[in-house]
């Protein structure tokens, strides 16, 4: 570890070299004498190690000059700056596009594309990154795909979702679930659009698919949760939170629902068959279950209401059960932070769910605070997931088009790893948060959702995936009209003759300062022979990075190196 | 996919490359035999998302299918496009497959496949009187997706463990065949449970790109290869990195035997369609014709097709999907009549469950038997095994809006699939650890009867 700081101390004396430091935060600049060598003004890199580690929790990657902006506001000013940051929407970005370049489904690029396009841009440059990697976070709770035909061909459909999510997400839980109940392409995509009431002559019934997963996925889960996400226990065995027969009551309320109006004022009916994807659907009460229902809890939703009574009061009944607290609150600390949060960890968090100090119950802001300062943060452990990493790479690397666009298709980050943003095979995400590969790790009775999409296919798919977007002078694929997004090295170039240096900045930026020696040495080794060897300054950085973004030290966020 | 990495870059510096070959350049031939006569493969194709199989087997006698077109209401097929199989159950009960499924008529009727009726799991042998008294074992979580499609691949219905069918008789069967440098599981669809054991680690293949490897790894630009190395041989102080390291070393060095393998082989003369399904089955058949070079003796196989969960327009996605899964299962058919294994490779399917045979407007809802097809030259084809429950709603069986309770449990179909594999009788219970309540291991014979 003295080695490690040593070798830190000197990375930033050479960044800092060119003078201008960060400014009221830091600690005084000390008089300059000749012996010993006064820091230098700024943070330290104590401080900017805690920084880079933070933002490598927080953002979609960081660069150098946020981090040092963070280290010199401190974590607790950056966080709280973050959670009250607006919203940098895609939407503004999807309709640019529309009013840029039409919406004519056989067109070159593709009018679906443009919420990919939405996602890039903002993924990339939007400064509310906290806000919008928690979006990111909950496309893997409430879990809509694009590989269905109407939510693909409509870059509003997850456009106006992702903002959704942006907007709930720093908002109040309940708010959240709502909205994601009545988005269309939830609706579409779990089918409870058009969903139309029992009909005994025609024997048939309402659709159970999102009276199942609202609860399975998106609040309550499987069985009955303690406060720090355990299982309660009834004579070993754990409690189911509903059975068949509650699915069939929650599926009466989600009856009655169809798209709404394509413009304010336009028309809309049940059974309206062309989908509009950007606004909420709209409630027919000739089309929605009559009579009571038999909710959770011995609730019961009185006969006779409209149907966004019914659904405002089974709303509640999930929002006001316990284990919503634990359940969401734990797979947001394993999104977020480590695979294995201690369940007095999911229980701090889940308290603040249940009261965010000031009464509120579901309050996102103050269950994401919770999260990212919790003392156990320091402790977590996760696998990096691919689509992150290749995210991280671009946005670390100032990636842009000459163009000054940033026109993401990702493709082939999905055929090399099979992950892409709200493009999961199913409902149940890219994996399940209790996976645990064979070997060590479940040896160990650990879970590590993210090596459920860890096989020897996508492991050499991310491996190459990062020497696609380092050494191909095409960093993302992009259609026709637009130039390529392509990675800036020249922050590593101008490094290349002192390989320690820049194995440091690579290490303070993409590992937080947690690189461990025996990578640090072999990576610094060939990157001095590189240089010496080749004189190639690209060269080095390429290697440097590829070397150092393909290891098995950066693939893992945190742990005790 | 072809990356068009900077390769001259790797190659102009070729001056600090190291000395000396690399684990990568070197690849050890297992001087096994060629297994012969002794090989055997299974294959299971995994329908995710629970296929409404009561509309891929159907009723066909006049009696039969007006039940199932009063309980199916608009869900029905109309019998006349119907493809009626060569097979008379009990009562002179007919049968017919989904007009999209000509293939798989003409597999059945030529004694090639054979279909499983109402098959599910189950924890222990099931009657309804027991079930609504609550007083037996059920599968933990039925009627959901997420653990429906891993009880399938356990075969442990009643309680929820990390290992599959096929890693179990993987891990039984590995010490004593020959099962070459590659691992003996693999699957063309991710890592799944099915094929995960205490021991077996299985390999994964991209259906579209075949074997990975890492670019610029071994092929010319060898200057990074022992750096990688290096990397990958750090002794990590956590399970996370010690995991992920061990995993890209596998799959660099099991992707190297068996792209070398592969590069060898004969093409195969049997055209498959375009679609991923076919695809990833010409894949499979790829690495059984090289099933001599790598000196294995026993493999698996496991293949996902998504996209069956039809809440919605069951009619209209069952006709776009269907004929695909028919046309592949013919494809492979005919590659492995190629290659001469016929008898000696079983293709089989699994799915989360049935569905509900009531409607819910224009789709189905989740429910748990189901029907099920096995193909093989081995298979006694040409028939329905087990009991093709009447369709009509308020049955025993129909546990409400037609969910039917299984008569057959998936352990009595794997009981016979591992046999057929090599496991012997009294290894049973150890890869199936229920099979004794539906089956006498020490009776003789299968559960089922299904291959000859």
């Amino acid at each position: 570890m003295k080695a490690f700081y040593y070798v830190m101390c000197i990375g930033l004396l050479f960044a800092c070299g060119g003078g201008g430091g960060g400014g009221g935060g830091g600690p005084q600049n000390p008089p300059v004498t000749t012996t010993p060598p006064a820091p230098p003004a700024g943070p330290t890199a104590a401080e900017m190690t805690a920084a880079a580690r933070l933002l490598d929790l927080a953002t979609f990657g960081a660069t150098y000059d946020e981090i040092e902006d963070a280290a010199v506001q401190g974590a607790d000013a950056w966080l709280e700056a973050q959670l009250v940051m607006p919203a940098s929407q895609h939407m503004p970005v999807v309709q640019r596009y529309i009013t840029e370049y039409g919406f004519d489904l056989s067109a070159d690029p593709f009018p679906g594309f443009y919420r990919r396009f939405a996602f890039w841009e903002q993924a990339l440059t939007a400064p509310d990154q906290l806000r919008q990697l928690v979006a990111y976070a909950l496309t893997q709770i409430f879990v809509v795909s694009d590989n269905v035909g109407a939510i693909v061909n409509d870059p509003r459909a997850l456009g106006s979702y992702y903002d959704l999510l942006m907007e709930h997400g720093f908002g109040n839980y309940r708010d959240l679930l709502r909205a994601v109940t009545l988005h269309p392409a939830m609706g579409l995509y779990l089918s409870h659009v058009n969903n139309g009431k029992s009909d005994p002559i025609t024997n048939t019934f309402p659709d159970e698919n999102y009276a199942r997963e609202v609860m399975q996925l998106f609040s309550i889960g499987l069985f009955e949760l303690n406060p720090d996400g355990t299982r309660v226990l009834d004579g070993g065995d754990p409690i189911p939170t509903y059975a068949n027969s509650d699915i069939r009551e929650f599926s009466k309320i989600f009856t009655g629902l169809s798209y709404g109006p394509e413009f304010p004022g336009g028309p809309s009916f049940f059974g309206k068959r062309n989908p509009v994807m950007h606004v909420p659907m709209t409630m027919f009460d000739d089309f929605h279950e009559e009579g009571d229902k038999q909710l959770l809890n011995g609730f019961v939703v009185p006969a006779g209401q409209s149907g966004m009574e019914d659904l405002d009061d089974a709303i509640d009944n999930l929002f006001n059960h316990p284990n919503v607290g634990p359940f969401i609150g734990k797979q947001l600390i394993q999104r977020l932070v480590t695979s294995n949060p201690s369940p007095e960890y999911v229980s701090r968090v889940s308290a603040v769910f249940a009261d965010n100090g000031a009464g509120v119950r579901g309050d996102m802001r103050a269950v994401i605070r919770a999260i990212l300062t919790d003392a156990e943060v320091a402790q977590g452990i996760r696998l990096r997931e691919p689509f992150r990493r290749y995210v991280a790479l671009n946005r670390s690397l100032h990636s842009v088009g000459e163009d000054g666009t940033y026109p993401g298709l990702g493709f082939v980050s999905e055929f090399l790893t099979g992950q892409n943003v709200l493009s999961a095979p199913s409902v149940f995400n890219f994996y399940l948060p209790i996976f645990s590969p064979a070997g060590s790790i479940k040896d160990a009775g650990l879970a590590a959702p993210e090596f459920q999409i860890t096989d020897a296919s996508t492991i050499i798919g991310m491996t190459n995936l990062v020497a696609y977007a380092l050494f191909s002078e095409q960093s993302l694929d992009t259609p026709n009209n637009f130039t390529r997004i392509v990675p800036d090295l020249s922050e590593f170039e101008s490094l290349a003759s002192d390989g320690a240096a820049m194995v440091d900045r690579i290490d303070l930026i993409f590992f937080g300062g947690a690189m461990d020696d025996e990578t640090r040495a072999i990576i610094t080794q060939y990157v001095s022979d590189t240089f010496s060897s080749s004189g190639d300054t690209t060269l080095t950085a390429q290697v440097g990075l590829y070397l150092s973004l393909t290891s098995p030290a950066y693939a893992v966020n945190g742990g005790d190196l | 996919m072809k990356l068009s990495m900077n390769r001259r870059r790797f190659l102009g510096h070729a001056g600090i490359a190291l000395a000396g070959s690399t684990q990568l350049s070197t690849f050890a031939r297992v001087a096994h035999a060629a297994p012969g006569g002794d090989y055997c493969a299974m294959v299971c194709i995994l329908l995710a998302g629970g296929a409404d199989s009561f509309n891929i087997l159907t009723p066909y006698d006049d009696d039969r299918y007006t039940e199932y077109a009063t309980t199916r209401s608009d869900l029905a097929l109309p019998q006349e496009d119907l493809l009626p199989l060569s097979f008379v159950g009990g009562a002179g009960a007919e049968f017919a497959v989904h007009p999209g499924m000509s293939e798989v008529q003409s597999l059945f009727d030529s004694g090639d496949l054979a279909f499983l009726a109402n098959i599910g799991p189950l924890a222990e042998p099931t009657s309804r009187a027991a079930y609504d008294a609550g007083t037996v074992e059920l599968p933990l979580g039925l009627f959901s997706h997420s653990d429906q499609i891993a009880v399938w691949q356990t075969a442990t219905a009643g309680s929820r463990v990390n290992t599959g069918f096929a890693g179990r008789v993987a891990d039984i069967l590995e010490p004593r065949i020959a099962t070459g440098p590659v691992s003996m599981n693999i699957s063309m669809s991710g890592t799944s449970l099915f094929q995960t054991g205490e021991q077996i680690t299985g390999y994964v293949m991209d259906p579209g790109e075949g074997v990975r490897t890492v670019a610029g790894y071994g092929d010319g630009s060898e200057t990074l290869v022992p750096i990688i190395d290096n990397l990958l041989a750090i002794d990590y102080g956590d399970p996370f990195r010690s995991t992920y390291a061990n995993g890209l070393r596998d799959a660099i060095d099991s992707g190297a035997e068996l792209s070398s393998a592969l590069t060898g082989a004969p093409p195969l003369s049997t055209a498959f369609s375009d679609t991923d399904f076919s695809t990833a089955m010409r894949q499979i058949a790829n690495v059984i014709s090289v099933r001599g070079a790598l000196g294995v003796e026993r493999q698996t196989f496991f293949v996902t097709v998504g996209g069956w969960d039809h809440h919605d327009e069951v009619l209209d996605n069952q006709a776009r999907m269907l004929p695909g899964i028919s046309q592949g299962l013919a494809e492979f058919h005919a590659a492995l009549t190629e290659l001469g294994v016929l008898d000696q490779v079983t293709t089989f399917s699994i799915s989360d469950f049935g569905r509900t045979l009531t409607s819910n407007g224009r789709g189905s809802d989740h429910g748990w038997g189901g029907n099920q097809f096995v193909m093989g030259g081995g298979v006694n084809g040409g028939q329905i095994f087990g009991d093709y429950p009447s369709l009509a709603l308020g049955t025993d069986l129909d546990l409400g809006r037609g969910r039917f309770l299984p008569t057959m449990s998936t352990d009595e179909l794997y009981g016979d699939l591992a046999l057929w594999f090599g496991v012997a009788p009294e290894e049973l219970s150890t890869v199936l650890p229920n099979i004794g309540r539906f089956y006498d291991t020490s009776g003789g014979g299968s559960p089922l009867g299904l291959f000859a």
